[in-house]
């Protein structure tokens, strides 16, 4: 089976201060359609910059993309990206920021509607549909911001720590929430993270980045059962045992750059 | 949220009537957090009354009349001069004359300066060209180009209506653009990423994050602008509010002057709150505290 989404050598240099930057160095993943993949690396390894790349916000300085096979430029509508920030329009309500892909592509009638309606319910935020982004809690907002891109049902999710500003107890309700909706929607997910036992609790694979110039040093299959339980995985024997392993590769990579 | 408290009608109470129940009304709006724009009012009110006590008891005692009139002569004058049988047209008609010069201006300069505004911010290049040229237009004080517009445009209303649609055109314009160079680019990068186009993108993201710049380059245009058209007619007319301001200082008509002056403050407190509550409906979604700030004042 051919990857859905394949990354082949791709790379990325900056020029700052009159001195070339290499952000990030021959980078190559395969993605299968519905996998979730979580990337975890020391600050600065070019994690959001390949993200940014993926998404075509800019283009890389080597290396292809390809999608279905087929390479791919620019902005791409079946990637869909939830950054850091909640980044939800300040003057929409809840609901009318949810809209606003289905708004871009010129609505398709009662369905999508009905479709926002469901997400908004399904991550608790029934009831608050007509509040402002600024009456919100910054969980909530946060859950608005993912729904917001399923709301268009694109086929591959980009996740720049999404849950990076949130409390841990926020972050536990909001992974068990995001591991609901990909189990139900079957989403391609990429995922990047600081903290490794979401990238493990997350994922079916985790890819470990090394410091700058950011590149790929392991990918490790995540082999726990699901459905997984977000609040006791840290008791099992096998998440121990990745953990540990994942660990000393990081590690190993943030004493390099400190 | 703090609106919808002050907002909410005050308790269901029963006052009992006479003194007695005078008495416990003051002392609910003394301690009561729902009436406190109750006390706001009455003190503001208050002060209002105790500041025109002091002019009239001050006027032709301690300083000379003619020098700081009084609140009584100030009737006097207003209703000699608002009368009907006035020889030159009553204040209204001069009043008037005036707004309609304010207004044709302002309207035509708030919809350049912000078109002009958005064509700039999107151009990067024509904007860096050409920013000292209209700062340096800008920078001289606008009665400087007020003869030249007289020679270009008569004395009639058009040199007046020119002079406050450029004031109104550079305030607009500059606020404008400093809106939307301002908006977040993660903002503009999310809608395109969520499949906005260009146009989507200006309509459903620019435009409303710029919104609070430009309401407020409208609010702070509206006593500049008057300032220009009162300005157009102390130079040279023969109607409207500055031209009665002229006239009064050469006839050493004071109480003309303050009354001309009182007319203009109770224009601009009345637009401005009609702006506030507009603002306040429009910008609904800004947290509290954010809106309705005080527009400036003409110098």
């Amino acid at each position: 089976m051919s990857a859905l989404l394949s990354i082949r050598g791709l790379g990325k240099r900056f020029l700052s201060r009159g001195t070339i930057v290499r952000a990030m160095e021959n980078v190559s993943l395969d993605v299968q359609e519905g996998e979730f993949v979580t990337i975890v690396g020391p600050s600065g390894c070019g994690k959001s910059t390949l993200l940014n790349i993926l998404v075509g916000l800019y283009p890389p300085s080597g290396g292809e993309i390809r999608f279905e096979g087929k390479p791919i430029r620019g902005l791409n509508p079946e990637i869909g990206y939830v950054t850091q920030q909640d980044n939800l329009l300040p003057w929409r309500t809840l609901r009318k920021n949810v809209l606003l892909p289905i708004e871009f592509r010129g609505g398709d009638g009662g369905g999508a509607e009905e479709r926002v309606r469901a997400l908004i319910r399904k991550v608790g935020l029934a009831g608050f549909d007509n509040h402002y982004p600024h009456e919100l809690s910054g969980g909530m907002r946060q859950r608005a911001n993912i729904i917001r891109t399923l709301a268009y049902n694109p086929r591959v999710i980009l996740m720049d720590e999404p849950f990076g500003p949130l409390d841990a107890q926020t972050r536990l309700t909001l992974q068990n929430q995001l591991l609901d909706l990909w189990s139900e929607e079957r989403k391609t997910i990429i995922f990047i993270t600081h903290d490794l036992t979401e990238a493990i609790t997350l994922a079916d694979r985790v890819v470990v980045m090394t410091g700058r110039p950011g590149t790929i040093k392991s990918v490790t299959p995540i082999a726990i059962p699901r459905p997984r339980d977000v609040y006791h995985i840290h008791h099992s024997e096998a998440y121990r045992e990745v953990y540990d392993k994942l660990w000393e590769e990081l590690r190993a990579e943030v004493a390099r750059i400190m | 949220m703090a609106q919808e408290v002050q907002s909410r009608p005050p308790e269901e109470v029963l006052i009992p009537a006479g003194l007695k129940g005078l008495r416990l009304l003051l002392w609910r709006i003394r301690r009561s957090e729902e009436l406190r724009w109750v006390r706001v009012a009455l003190l503001r009110l208050l002060f209002g009354v105790v500041m025109v006590a002091a002019w009239e008891g001050v006027s032709g005692r301690l300083i000379d009349q003619k020098i700081i009139s009084s609140p009584g002569a100030l009737l006097e004058a207003f209703i000699d001069l608002a009368g009907p049988e006035n020889p030159d047209g009553t204040l209204w008609t001069h009043f008037a004359y005036t707004m309609e010069n304010t207004f044709w201006g302002y309207l035509a300069g708030a919809l350049l300066g912000i078109l002009f505004g958005f064509m700039l911010a999107e151009a990067e290049v024509i904007a860096q060209v050409i920013e000292p040229f209209i700062m340096a237009f800008n920078g001289v004080p606008r009665i400087a180009y007020a003869p030249l517009f007289i020679s270009w445009f008569g004395i009639e209303r058009q040199p007046k209506i020119i002079l406050v649609l450029t004031i109104v055109f550079f305030l607009c314009f500059v606020s404008t653009f400093s809106g939307i160079r301002s908006v977040p680019q993660e903002l503009v990068n999310v809608a395109r990423i969520l499949g906005g186009r260009k146009v989507d993108i200006l309509r459903k993201v620019v435009l409303p994050a710029a919104s609070p710049w430009i309401f407020n380059g409208l609010k702070i245009s509206i006593p500049f602008g008057m300032v220009g058209a009162i300005v157009g007619e102390y130079i040279i007319a023969d109607r409207g509010l500055g031209y009665l301001l002229q006239r009064y200082n050469n006839e050493y008509f004071t109480t003309g002057i303050i009354l001309v002056i009182f007319i203009l403050m109770l224009f601009v407190v009345a637009v401005n709150q009609a702006l506030n509550w507009a603002e306040g409906r429009m910008l609904r979604w800004r947290p509290t505290g954010q809106t309705g700030q005080e527009a400036a004042t003409p110098n």
